[in-house]
C-alpha cells in the first residue's frame, strides 16, 4: 500500500488545496480555480462526489449506518479521528477519514478489517466516479491511483 | 480539463506536505485513545436523550420531541404537552432528520467565483462572509438611504430577531410572502370584529362546520391542530360540508363535498344568508345587539343573492344551499365555519371571506362554546413575556415597495403590514425602488412566486440586485442566483420563542431549541445578525448586548415559573388560570377601565381611542373594531378605498372575476394550485422520504372536459395562461403569459371549469431528489452518484408558478391564485 498516495488523496477530499500544496504540486492553475473545483466536487451546492459512504451506499441521509460501523470499528480499537477546523468533513464515514485510518494502521489485521469492512464496499467505484467526473489535476491522478491501492 | 498531470514525482512531494497532519500540523489525525478498552461489536453506546422542541416543517409549530442518541438525531414523534398540537404531528414532521441531513444541504459559506447564475463557487470563512456583507450594509446605511437594503423572507418564526435587525438598521424593505398567502383573510376578519385577523373555529365542540376551501387535513396554516379537532368532532357526530372546486383529502374526509367554480365561495354564503334570513332562521336578536348593521337591512341586502343565482355560478345546487343553511342554522350556536386559500387566493377574495365571516354572526355563533371563535394573540402573550430591551425603533425611511399604496387594505392595519410579495420583483424591475443589497431568508422566490421567470430575471440582473446574499439550508432556484449563499441552520439546529393561534383558544408559548449541534458550518440568524450588527457599527450593535442565544432566552422566559429550564424540559408553558377565549365581548367594563372615559353614540373611548361600547345599559369590551361591534358595514375599508381611488363596498358582496364569464363560454378554463400532504414549499422537496411518497404533479381534468378536448387519461397537453382582463390589475390586458406541458390525469374529482396542479413540483436544482433526476449537478454521460436510487427519477414534475400571472386583488394585494384563464391543447410527445 502506498502511503503517500492515501496520504495525499485523503487530504485532497476533506478540504481545499492550499498554497504550500499547490507550490508542492506544481498545480498551474490559480488557487481561486481549484478551490472552486474541490467545492464543484465535495461540497456543492449539489456536490457532483459527496465523499461519504452513506450517501455512496444509497443512505438517504449523511452519516447514518456507515458512520455508526466505523464509529464501532474505531472505538473496538481504541482509536479516534482528529479532523482540523475548516476541512469539509461532517460525517466519519468521509473518504478522508477512511483512508487517514488505512495510512494510520498501515498493514496487518486491523488495516484488512478496515478495507474489507468500510472501504471496498463503496470507495473504488467512488473513486472512479471522482476520476471521471473531476475536471483538474490532482483529483484525477490521485483518484485513479488511489483505487488502484485499493483494489 | 487541464492539461497538466499529476506525476509520481511530484507525488512524494506533495504528500510530505499533505502529510504534515501526521506530525500533527494538518491533515486529519488518527490517535490512540489510550484508556479506551475495546468493546464488543454491534453494542449501541449511549442512551437515547429526549428533546422538547417545535417543528417547523410548515409554519403549525407542532410541540415535538426529538430522540437523540449520541448527537444524532434518530426519530421525530409529538410532543403531547403542546396545547394546539397535543402530541400528534405530521408526515413532514416525521421527515425532519431527513431535511437535517440531507446530502445535498448547504453546509459551508459560499461565494460566487463565476457570473451570477454560472454555478461556479468557492467555500468562504465566515469571517470572510461577514467582512463582506458588513461592508456592504455598513456603506448602504452611512449613505443615509438604508431602504436600499431589502429583506426577503418566506416563512420567519424567528420574527422578534428579524425585527430587531431590519430595525435596527433603518430599513423599512421588508418583504414577506403574505399577499402570496393569506392576505384576504386576515383583511376580512380583522375588518369585521378587530380582535384579530384569523379566526378559531371551536370545531372540538362544534356540531356542524361549513368549510369554504380550507385545506385542513393536508395543509393549512393550523394544519395539525384543526385537523385533530376536527376528526374528533365528527366521531361524534359533527357534520363537516366542504366546498371546493377540488377533492382534496379534506373533502375526502367530510360528510359532504360539493365542487364549486372557483371565486364563489362568497356567493354561496349569501345564498346561506339569504335562506337564513328568508326563512328566519337567524339569531336576530343577538345580530341587532352585537352587530352595527340591522338584521332587516341585512336581509334586504342579500335578498338578491338567491340560492338559483348561486347555482348558476358555482355550480351548486340551490337545493343544496337551502338544506345546508338550515341544516347550519339548527346547529346554532355550536356550528361554525372555516375558510382559507380557496375563498380567499381570489380577487375578490376578501368579499368572499367577509360574507362567510358575516355568515356566523347570522345565526349568533361568534364567540360561543362551539361556534366561530377567534383569540386576540396571533402568538405569545407578549405583555406577560415581552421582548427583552433594549428594543430599536420603528424606521423613519420610506419604502414605496412595501406601502404598496395602489393597495388599500394591504397596509391598513396598524402592527399588522402585510405588503404585497408578488408585485416587489416587477417594481423592482421597473426601478420603482433603489435596491442596494438583497438578503434572502428561507424563501424561494425564484421558483415559488408567481412569474417566477421574472423573479429570475431580476435577480440575474446586477444591475437591478447589485448585491445579494441569501440563507437557506438548502441549494435552491434562488440561492443559484446569489453573490453569497449563508449555510443556515434546520429549525433542529437552533433557537426560537415561538407559539401559534391558539386552537384551543388559551394562549400558550413554545421554545424551539437545538436538538443536535448545528451540522458544518451552518448559523442560525440568531448568531449572524448580532455579529452583523457588531461590524456594521453606528449604534446598531447596542441593541444585541448579550453574549449568548441562551443568555437572551434566560431573559425571555424568565417571567415563565421554572424559567428557561422549564422550557428546556417541557417546551412548552401555558399559564394554567387561563381561561378559553369564550364571549369575550360580554365582558362589562370595570369602574376604573371607565375612569375618565367618554361615550359617543353608545361607543366608549378613553384618551387612547374607543374600549368599550354601551350594550342594553351596560359598559361592555366589545369587539376591536371602531364601533366596537361587528361590523358587517365596514366604513374603515370603504374609506381606505376612497383614500386610494378604489371602490370598496363597506358590505360583503360577489364581484364576479372580471373575464371569467366571457372566457369560459369561450371554453377557457380555470387553472388552480394545491397542496399535498407531503409538502409544504421548496424544503419538503428536498426531503427523500417525502418526495419518494409524492413527486409528481399531473394535471386534474374532469372527465366530461377531456372528453370536450378529446382528451384522455395520460394525454400530453400544453397549458397556456393569460393575464387577467382587468384595468385595475397591472398589466392586465388578457395577454399570454406563459405554457407549461404536463399529462392529463382524469378524475370526478375536480369541477369541469376547472383544471388543477399541484405546485410543489418543478423544482429544477437541489440534487437529483428535489428534482426527479433533473439536476444531475454531474458532467454530461454520468449517472449523478443517487440517481439509480431515485426510483422516481424522470417523473412528471411541472413548475407551475412560472405560467401563474402577477395577479393582485386590486383591494387588498392578495395574490388572487385560483384565478387564472388557461387553454389546454392536446400535442404528442413529452416535455
Ligand atoms: S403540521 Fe407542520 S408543524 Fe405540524 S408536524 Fe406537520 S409539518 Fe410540522
Amino acid at each position: 500500500m502506498n502511503a503517500d498516495v492515501l496520504l495525499l488523496t485523503s487530504r485532497l477530499v476533506s478540504t481545499e488545496i492550499d498554497a504550500p500544496l499547490r507550490e508542492a504540486l506544481g498545480c498551474p492553475e490559480p488557487l481561486e480555480e481549484l478551490s472552486a473545483e474541490f467545492c464543484r466536487l465535495f461540497v456543492g451546492p449539489r456536490p457532483v462526489c459527496p465523499p461519504y459512504a452513506s450517501v455512496q451506499r444509497g443512505e438517504p441521509m449523511v452519516g447514518g449506518r456507515a458512520e455508526r460501523r466505523l464509529k464501532d470499528f474505531a472505538a473496538r480499537h481504541g482509536l479516534d479521528v482528529v479532523v482540523p477546523p475548516g476541512f469539509a468533513v461532517l460525517a466519519l464515514d468521509h473518504l478522508g477519514v477512511e483512508l487517514a485510518l488505512l495510512h494510520h494502521l498501515g498493514d496487518g489485521p486491523v488495516a484488512a478489517e478496515l478495507l474489507d469492512d468500510h472501504l471496498r464496499p463503496w470507495a473504488p467505484g467512488y473513486l472512479r466516479l471522482l476520476e471521471e467526473s473531476a475536471r483538474l489535476e490532482p483529483y484525477v491522478s490521485a483518484a485513479r491511483w488511489c483505487r488502484e491501492e485499493l483494489t | 480539463m487541464s492539461t497538466w498531470t499529476l506525476t509520481r514525482r511530484d507525488l512524494l512531494r506533495a504528500a510530505v506536505v499533505a502529510g504534515a497532519g501526521a506530525a500533527g500540523l494538518g491533515g486529519i489525525e488518527v490517535v490512540h485513545q489510550l484508556s479506551a478498552s475495546p468493546g464488543p461489536t454491534g453494542q449501541t453506546t449511549g442512551a437515547v436523550r429526549r428533546v422538547a422542541s417545535m417543528c417547523q416543517m410548515c409554519t403549525t409549530a407542532c410541540g415535538i420531541i426529538a430522540n437523540v442518541r449520541d448527537g444524532r438525531l434518530l426519530t421525530i414523534e409529538g410532543n403531547p404537552a403542546d396545547p394546539n398540537s397535543q402530541g400528534s404531528v405530521c408526515a413532514k414532521g416525521v421527515a425532519g432528520p431527513s431535511v437535517l441531513y440531507d446530502p445535498n444541504r448547504l453546509l459551508y459559506p459560499l461565494k460566487r467565483v463565476g457570473r451570477r447564475g454560472e454555478g461556479k463557487w468557492k467555500r468562504i470563512t465566515w469571517e470572510e462572509a461577514y467582512t463582506e456583507i458588513a461592508d456592504r450594509l455598513r456603506a448602504i446605511r452611512e449613505s443615509g438611504r438604508p431602504e436600499e437594503f431589502a429583506f426577503q423572507q418566506g416563512r420567519n418564526r424567528s420574527t422578534d430577531i428579524v425585527a430587531r435587525f431590519l430595525d435596527a438598521f433603518g430599513t423599512p424593505s421588508a418583504f414577506n410572502h403574505r399577499a402570496l398567502c393569506s392576505l384576504n383573510r386576515r383583511a376580512a376578519i380583522l375588518s369585521t370584529i378587530g380582535d384579530s385577523d384569523w379566526d378559531l373555529g371551536d370545531f372540538e365542540n362544534s356540531r356542524y362546520i361549513l368549510n369554504f376551501g380550507s385545506n385542513w387535513a393536508e395543509a393549512h396554516q393550523g394544519h395539525i391542530p384543526v385537523a385533530i379537532r376536527m376528526m374528533r368532532a365528527r366521531e361524534r357526530g359533527a357534520k363537516i360540508v366542504t366546498f371546493d372546486a377540488r377533492l382534496s383529502n379534506t373533502a375526502a374526509l367530510s360528510d359532504e363535498w360539493h365542487p364549486v367554480r372557483p371565486g364563489t365561495d362568497g356567493l354561496i354564503a349569501l345564498a346561506i344568508s339569504h335562506v337564513i334570513c328568508a326563512e328566519e332562521l337567524w339569531d336576530r336578536d343577538w345580530f341587532d345587539r352585537w352587530t352595527n348593521y340591522p338584521a332587516e337591512k341585512y336581509a334586504e341586502h342579500v335578498a338578491a343573492y338567491t340560492p338559483e343565482l348561486a347555482e348558476a355560478e358555482s355550480g351548486v345546487p340551490a337545493e343544496a344551499i337551502r338544506r345546508i343553511a338550515r341544516e347550519f342554522a339548527a346547529a346554532a350556536p355550536r356550528c361554525t365555519t372555516i375558510c382559507n386559500r380557496g375563498s380567499a387566493a381570489h380577487r375578490n377574495g376578501f368579499h368572499n371571506d367577509r360574507a362567510i365571516t358575516v355568515l356566523n354572526a347570522l345565526v349568533g355563533n361568534m364567540g360561543k362554546e362551539g361556534g366561530w371563535c377567534w383569540h386576540p394573540m396571533s402568538a405569545w402573550d407578549k405583555k406577560a413575556l415581552p421582548e427583552p430591551g433594549p428594543i430599536a425603533p420603528k424606521p423613519t425611511a420610506r419604502s414605496l415597495i412595501a406601502e404598496a399604496k395602489d393597495w388599500p387594505l394591504a397596509n391598513a392595519w396598524q402592527g399588522n403590514k402585510m405588503r404585497v410579495g408578488e408585485i416587489v420583483y416587477l417594481w423592482i424591475k421597473e426601478r420603482r425602488q433603489q435596491i442596494s443589497a438583497l438578503m434572502t431568508y428561507n424563501c424561494d422566490q425564484a421558483w415559488a412566486w408567481p412569474e417566477a421567470n421574472l423573479v429570475r430575471e431580476v435577480l440575474a440582473d446586477e444591475d437591478l440586485v447589485p448585491f445579494h446574499v441569501c440563507l437557506d439550508v438548502m441549494a435552491s432556484e434562488t440561492s443559484n442566483l446569489a453573490d453569497i449563499v449563508l449555510p443556515w441552520t434546520t429549525y433542529l439546529e437552533r433557537w426560537d420563542i415561538d407559539s401559534r393561534p391558539p386552537q384551543g383558544l388559551v394562549d400558550y408559548v413554545g421554545l424551539r431549541q437545538p436538538v443536535v449541534a448545528p451540522l458544518g458550518e451552518s448559523k442560525d440568524l440568531r448568531e449572524i445578525f448580532p455579529e452583523l450588527a457588531r461590524r456594521i457599527g453606528g449604534g446598531m450593535e447596542e441593541y444585541f448586548p448579550w453574549a449568548t442565544q441562551e443568555e437572551y432566552f434566560e431573559r425571555y422566559f424568565a417571567p415563565v415559573p421554572g424559567g428557561f429550564g422549564h422550557m428546556r424540559t417541557a417546551g412548552v408553558y401555558v399559564d394554567p388560570a387561563k381561561k378559553p377565549n369564550y364571549l369575550p365581548y360580554e365582558k362589562e367594563l370595570t369602574p376604573e377601565d371607565l375612569e375618565g372615559t367618554r361615550t359617543e353614540d353608545g361607543v366608549i373611548h378613553n384618551a387612547e381611542g374607543p374600549i368599550g361600547v354601551m350594550v342594553d345599559g351596560v359598559a361592555r369590551r366589545g369587539f376591536g373594531t371602531p364601533s366596537r361591534k361587528v361590523e358587517v358595514h365596514s366604513g374603515f375599508v370603504a374609506d381606505r378605498g376612497r383614500e386610494a381611488d378604489r371602490e370598496i363596498s363597506p358590505l360583503p358582496v360577489y364581484e364576479p372575476i372580471p373575464g371569467h364569464r366571457e372566457q369560459l363560454a369561450q371554453g377557457r378554463l380555470i387553472m388552480i394550485s394545491f397542496k399535498w400532504n407531503v409538502h409544504n414549499a421548496h424544503r419538503t422537496m428536498q426531503s427523500k422520504w417525502l418526495q419518494e411518497i409524492s413527486h409528481t404533479n399531473p394535471a386534474w381534468l374532469n372527465p366530461a372536459t377531456a372528453a370536450r378536448l378529446g382528451l384522455v387519461h395520460g394525454d400530453w397537453i400544453e397549458v397556456t395562461s393569460y393575464r387577467p382582463i382587468d384595468p385595475q390589475v397591472p398589466r392586465g390586458d388578457g395577454s399570454r403569459v406563459g405554457s407549461l406541458r404536463t399529462r392529463v390525469h382524469l378524475t370526478e374529482g375536480v369541477h369541469p371549469q376547472v383544471i388543477a396542479i399541484a405546485h410543489n413540483a418543478g423544482r429544477t436544482t437541489g440534487g437529483p431528489v428535489a428534482s426527479n433526476g433533473r439536476d444531475r449537478a454531474v458532467l454530461p454521460g454520468h449517472e449523478p452518484p443517487d440517481h439509480g436510487r431515485v426510483w422516481w427519477a424522470g417523473s412528471l414534475s411541472v413548475a407551475q408558478n412560472d405560467i401563474l400571472p402577477i395577479y393582485p386583488d386590486p383591494v387588498s394585494g392578495q395574490q388572487a391564485y385560483h384565478d387564472t384563464m388557461v387553454t389546454v391543447r392536446r400535442i404528442e410527445g413529452t416535455a
